[in-house]
């Protein structure tokens, strides 16, 4: 099996570098401070991989990919880095399946499901690190909310990603009532529930209990939309109320319109100013939180590197350079998704380009999907369509 | 200005209001018959003017290249002026809709219903962005079967559309066509201004991706015909016995590098996988091979390098395969210029490809070839099949049954014919709605639904009157021509005429219309067609294509000298109805006309008049019924004319489905006065006479109008036969006419036989001989007197001396000069020296 470590008598023990980098504590610290650690770690966890993925071993052999050159971090950025895609279409496992803790699913291209396996390392160390991004941005809370949820609603054998992600972000302030607006409506269906919404906001709304929006930032628009077209007059949600995005607008890329005029609608309808709302990047193959600055700028953490990519040739671009987005990091130990790329166009800035002030680290725009331009899209909708239409795929 | 509203460019503020009359507008244009050959006119001159220097082609240029690049703006260009031409705008119509008429409503014969396309109405057309040829060319395709177009382009698309519609308009002959299209441009955001278009909607052409499809389908009221042109894909297929033989193999090679290369494999049927019916090492050999000849075939065809989104598709597959390499799945073999990307996949299945030159290698099993493509069936479109004679047939069905809709050879994926079917079906059809109509009782006869229809108006026609000796000089492609007909030939010199298949049978298929408008009943009548067959003569072959076409009961006999036979066969056989030509008719009645009484009810000929005393002959010896022209025809031109009961002697109706006809003065291109005879000019509408265009072309008849409306109903213009230009000589002094000689017999004498001039020199004088038949009861001397009597010009130049002299004659058969080919006897035989007339 090429898909998964053939030697058991492998050490688990998680290799030095590694192990502090991920254990550093500040959630944007200035990059520079830790390069070394950064560059040890990665060297690390790139022979880990080799040692330990068949497959890994063979696509580093056949990339020239060789942990004793990675010396600098010009040399660890160069690494030919694996697509996305390619964790959505092949279980790949640098540890034996009875080692993973927990798995997060993925809808792939080419129809089938597929699933992120996570060891104990891993998955701590990727819950420890979204706690500290969301405790620099204040989502921390002791105080009991309400959620709305933007999400599919739980029901026995439901295992995407996001409906995980969701239940992960409840944890930063205890939940009084929570409201699933995509209902299930039985046999793994799920609806869009506009009314039971609205009558959640509206009661909530006359409490003083803070309420929490979470979830597919397409479904509050289209809720936002419908009160504007009915004339549903604004509510004033209490003091302390936010707004979680993650999931992007999945499958409603044509109806999505800009942040800020969603964040306008959302201050002047549900009465939660801009900075209350948070807008975060992640993915089930990379489990690395990017959660916005007050300026709404995704920022890098202090555990991985953003990286742009030539479209050509997949190699760093320069800050300013529109190019693929990926990220480098020795997070994980259960797959080689240490340097990956994602399915989407973006752009880095240096870390003075924010006024944010409070983040020494560089951020990135997304700029949307690296498809295929419209008129060619045929096959690829073809592709798409013979998909399904499968829940969420991006995580925390 | 950005929009163009049925004639006249206005912008958005003004937008509302015009919306808010399409519905009135509508109302008055759609029960109009739309004027196809201004159309075709229109494209024409437009398509003349996007050549290279032409004058629109600069302006065009600029436009299409606000966002393509150079190359590719001038294919779209010459792409666009190959598609405006009559010809290929003809051909479409004729491939799809069987016809170059599609609104004729006409009988389906033998059958009493009629049926016709119809346009469905107002189609408004959804186009994606920057698709500049398809915004023209689906506008011209709705305009074409006579829709009303409303064009929604996208808000940020550039003019070219808009500016296409109004440099058709502006080549408009007739002005009418601005009636039928506005072209808009429209966000997809503008929901109500979508809206007032879809309600107004018969039709909804969209074309574009799956979303924007889903969106048009959501929008579209219920029961409005959405025609769709989603995106689709297509891919090769090597079998197996194409493999195994050397020089099947190194073909289908070169012709999937060529179909990648060709357009980038930006087009709907470009491969983007090639299957090969093997093993891995099979798929691997293939591979190979295929990289050799890219390497070759590759610089060869001019190419876009993608860029941006496409770039990055490319680089997101390629990654993944080369990830997927190490798992042994894949192989990529790439270009070291990065010119083209060969992906070998050991898994099965379509796969769409990122495109630009780069395809998916896999191994197919032929068992497994429908279960493998179906599940993509609704996208499938074109199989670049490479396979020996052997497997062809099992190996198409399969491909087809699987949900392909088109097989090409492997490096023609991209070509196409005129009039090909698009994605499984023809487009004109969608377009179109089949009508049907069973007529009351009183409309029996009639054919076509617009004989009792005015005439659509023509814009007037100018330039040179087209003799016979031009018409000639324009029938050059004999070599080329589908027919050739021997026309006329009474001159002496051989002459021909030449037809498409196409013009001919929709010629043949307006003159049926016509004898059935004379009285043929083509569910009962059992029909002897006894026209002159062979010898490059086209009447008979006429008749068979009519009878055809009526789905008419037909005896093919032909014109035989043997009358005995032909009796016997109407009688043994019971034909009621005769086609002929009027001199061998009456010869077969006067040998075996007691037989065929009873028998035969009805005859219909063509080629020379009747007299009256002949048509009694028939009709009060006889007993036939019915005696109609059946046709007023020639090789040269075509049908021109045809009779309805109401028709007496040699009055006909105008074909005005085929041709128009202007009558001018006998000595001078002037239009006659009422009652006037003149010359008939006929012009042929150029979509039933492509070559040679029979334009203001005179037949060499004479005649004169009818302006009285026929009491049958039908509004095509009546005009009556008066003879040839050529029964016209001058003997001695002034001019004579043959017919009058004729005339005289008939009405006078009540003379029924054959009659003929002779012209001849005798030392210094014209002699005019009258031959007439021995033994049908006249004598020269009565014959004489009563011409004497009732032609005062020849009277007038026997009187007074001139180098005249008139005789009578009494010949038998043999005395008659008679056309070899047709049977047909000229009125005049001139054997003077020197033709005097």
């Amino acid at each position: 099996m090429i898909d998964e470590p053939q030697d058991m008598s492998l050490d688990t023990t998680i290799p030095d570098a590694v192990r502090r980098f991920c254990a550093l504590e500040a959630a944007y610290a200035d990059p520079l401070t830790h390069e070394a650690l950064f560059v040890e770690a990665m060297r690390e966890i790139v022979a880990w991989h080799i040692e330990r993925s068949p497959w890994y071993g063979r696509f580093a052999c056949e990339n020239g990919i060789r942990p004793d050159t990675l010396r600098c971090l010009d040399a660890v950025l160069h690494m030919p880095p694996v697509h996305a895609a390619f964790f959505k279409a092949h279980e790949i496992r640098s540890i034996r399946r009875e080692q993973a803790v927990a798995h997060l699913t993925s809808s792939g291209t080419t129809g089938q499901k597929t699933q992120m396996f996570f060891d104990e390392f891993t998955l701590g160390g990727a819950r420890r690190m979204v706690d500290r991004v969301m405790q620099a941005r204040g989502v921390w809370s002791d105080a009991p909310a309400h959620y709305l949820v933007n999400g599919y609603e739980p029901f026995e054998g439901l295992t995407v990603g996001t409906s995980n992600t969701n239940q992960y972000l409840m944890r930063y302030a205890p939940v009084a009532e929570t409201f699933w607006t995509l209902r299930h409506v039985g046999g793994g269906r799920h609806e869009f529930d506009p009314f039971g919404a609205t009558s959640a906001l509206e009661r909530w709304a006359q409490g003083a209990t803070p309420v929490r929006l979470i979830g597919f930032p397409a479904y509050l628009h289209f809720l936002l939309e419908r009160w504007r077209d009915t004339g549903h007059p604004p509510v004033k949600l209490p003091p302390g109320s936010l707004v979680v995005f993650g999931g992007g607008w999945k499958g409603q890329a044509d109806k999505a319109i800009p942040r800020e005029v969603l964040q306008a609608y959302i201050e002047r309808q549900l009465g939660i100013p801009g900075e209350r709302v948070v807008e975060t990047y992640g993915s089930v193959e990379h489990s690395i939180p990017y959660v916005d600055c007050r300026a709404h700028h995704l920022h890098q953490p202090t555990w991985s590197r953003v990286v742009v990519r030539d479209l050509k040739t997949l190699r760093p671009v320069p800050d300013g350079t529109p190019g693929f987005l990926s990220f480098v990091s020795p997070y994980i130990t259960s797959a080689p998704a240490h340097s990956i790329v994602m399915g989407d166009l973006a752009v880095r800035h240096p870390a003075g380009e924010c006024v944010c002030g409070d983040h020494p680290t560089p951020w990135f725009e997304v700029l949307g999907r690296a498809g295929m331009s419209a008129n060619r899209s045929c096959a690829a909708a073809a592709a798409e369509l013979l998909k399904g239409h499968n829940g969420g795929e991006e995580g925390l | 200005m950005r929009h163009f509203w049925f004639g006249e460019w206005i912008d958005d503020t003004t937008l509302d209001a015009a919306l808010s009359t399409l519905e009135t507008r509508l109302a008055a244009t759609l029960p109009q018959r739309f004027p196809l050959d201004d159309l075709l006119d229109a494209a024409q001159a437009l398509s003349d003017a996007l050549d290279p220097g032409g004058s629109l082609y600069a302006r065009f240029l600029a436009l299409v290249r606000q966002t393509q690049p150079l190359d590719e703006a001038r294919r779209l260009l010459a792409a666009a002026r190959g598609a405006l031409t009559r010809e290929a705008l003809l051909g479409k119509l004729r491939g799809e809709l069987g016809q170059a008429s599609p609104g004729a409503i006409e009988r389906r014969y033998p059958a009493r219903p009629f049926e016709g396309w119809l346009p469905m109405g107002a189609v408004v057309h959804v186009m994606p962005a920057n698709v500049f040829l398809v915004s023209a060319l689906g506008l011209v395709e709705g305009l074409l079967v006579g829709n009303v177009n409303l064009v929604k382009l996208s808000a940020r698309d550039s003019l070219f559309a808009a500016e296409f519609a109004a440099a058709l308009c502006e080549r408009d002959p007739g002005g009418r066509l601005r009636d039928y299209m506005a072209v808009l441009h429209l966000a997809s955001a503008e929901h109500t201004r979508l809206a007032t278009l879809f309600a107004q909607a018969d039709a909804v052409s969209a074309w574009g991706g799956e979303s924007a499809m889903a969106a048009v389908r959501a929008a579209v009221p219920q029961g409005v015909r959405l025609v769709s042109w989603g995106h689709k894909l297509s891919f090769a297929y090597v079998s197996r016995e194409a493999l195994d033989c050397a020089e099947t193999f190194a073909k289908a090679v070169e012709g999937v590098a060529i179909d990648m290369c060709r357009l980038d494999q930006q087009a709907c049927s470009s491969p983007q996988t090639v299957f090969i019916e093997s093993d891995e090492a099979g798929v691997e050999r293939f591979a190979d091979a295929l990289a050799h000849a890219l390497e070759r075939i590759a610089p060869q065809w001019p190419g876009q390098a993608p860029e941006g989104a496409a770039l990055a598709e490319i680089t997101t597959v390629l990654s993944v395969a080369r990830a997927e390499q190490a798992l042994g799945l894949t192989r990529v073999i790439e270009d070291a210029e990065g010119g083209w990307r060969l992906l070998v996949d050991h898994r099965p299945g379509l796969r769409p490809s990122p495109l630009y030159r780069t395809l998916w290698i896999k191994a197919m099993r032929r068992e497994e070839m429908v279960s493998t493509l179906r599940p993509m069936r609704t996208w499938l479109q074109t199989c670049g099949l490479a396979s020996t004679r052997e497997a062809l047939g099992p190996l198409s069905r399969a491909l087809f049954a699987a949900g392909v809709t088109r097989i090409a050879r492997p490096g023609e994926m991209v070509d196409s014919y005129t009039g090909a079917p698009h994605d499984g079906v023809y487009a004109l059809m969608q377009l179109t709605r089949r009508v049907s109509l069973d007529a009351p009782e009183a409309s029996m006869g009639v054919g076509r639904l617009d004989e009792l229809e005015a005439p659509l108006a023509h814009p007037a026609l100018r330039g040179p009157i087209l003799d016979k000796a031009g018409f000639q000089a324009h029938t050059d492609a004999l070599a080329t021509a589908d027919l050739v007909f021997r026309s006329g030939g009474s001159s002496g010199k051989t002459v021909y005429s030449t037809f498409s298949w196409a013009d001919y049978h929709a010629q043949m298929r307006a003159a049926a219309h016509g004898l059935v408008a004379a009285g043929l009943e083509p569910e009962r009548d059992r029909v002897m067609n006894l026209f002159a067959a062979g010898h490059l003569y086209g009447s008979f072959i006429s008749f068979w294509s009519i009878l055809e076409t009526l789905r008419a009961r037909q005896l093919p006999m032909g014109l035989l000298a043997d009358f005995a036979e032909i009796a016997d066969a109407i009688v043994s056989l019971q034909a009621n109805a005769l086609v002929g030509a009027p001199s061998h008719l009456l010869g077969l009645f006067e040998q075996e006309g007691e037989r065929l009484r009873g028998v035969v009810e009805k005859i219909f000929y063509a080629g020379e008049p009747l007299t009256r005393a002949q048509r009694a002959r028939l009709t009060e010896t006889f007993g036939v019924r019915v005696l109609r022209s059946a046709a007023y025809g020639s090789n040269d031109a075509g049908p021109m004319g045809y009779q309805c009961p109401y028709c007496e002697g040699s009055v006909h109706h105008l074909l005005g489905s085929v041709q128009q006809l202007e009558i001018v003065a006998l000595d001078e291109d002037r239009p006659v006065a009422p009652g006037e005879v003149g010359r008939l000019l006929f012009t042929t509408s150029p979509r039933l006479r492509g070559a040679p265009a029979l334009r203001r072309y005179e037949i060499g008849d004479t005649g004169r109008w009818l302006d009285t409306p026929c009491p049958c109903g039908r509004r095509d213009p009546r005009f009556e036969l008066t003879g040839r230009i050529g029964d016209a000589f001058k003997a001695g002094g002034p001019f004579f006419n043959a017919r009058r000689f004729f005339d005289i017999l008939d009405q006078q004498l009540g003379y029924a036989g054959p009659a003929q001039i002779h012209l001849r020199d005798d030392e210094a004088r014209s002699v005019v001989e009258l031959r007439i038949a021995e033994g049908a009861g006249l004598s020269a001397a009565q014959a004489a007197e009563a011409v004497r009597l009732h032609y005062p010009e020849v009277r007038y130049c026997e009187t007074q001396g001139m180098a005249f002299r008139f005789e009578v004659r009494l010949v038998d058969a043999s005395g008659f000069q008679r056309v070899a080919a047709s049977g047909k006897l000229p009125p005049v035989i001139d054997s003077r020296a020197i033709g005097e007339g």
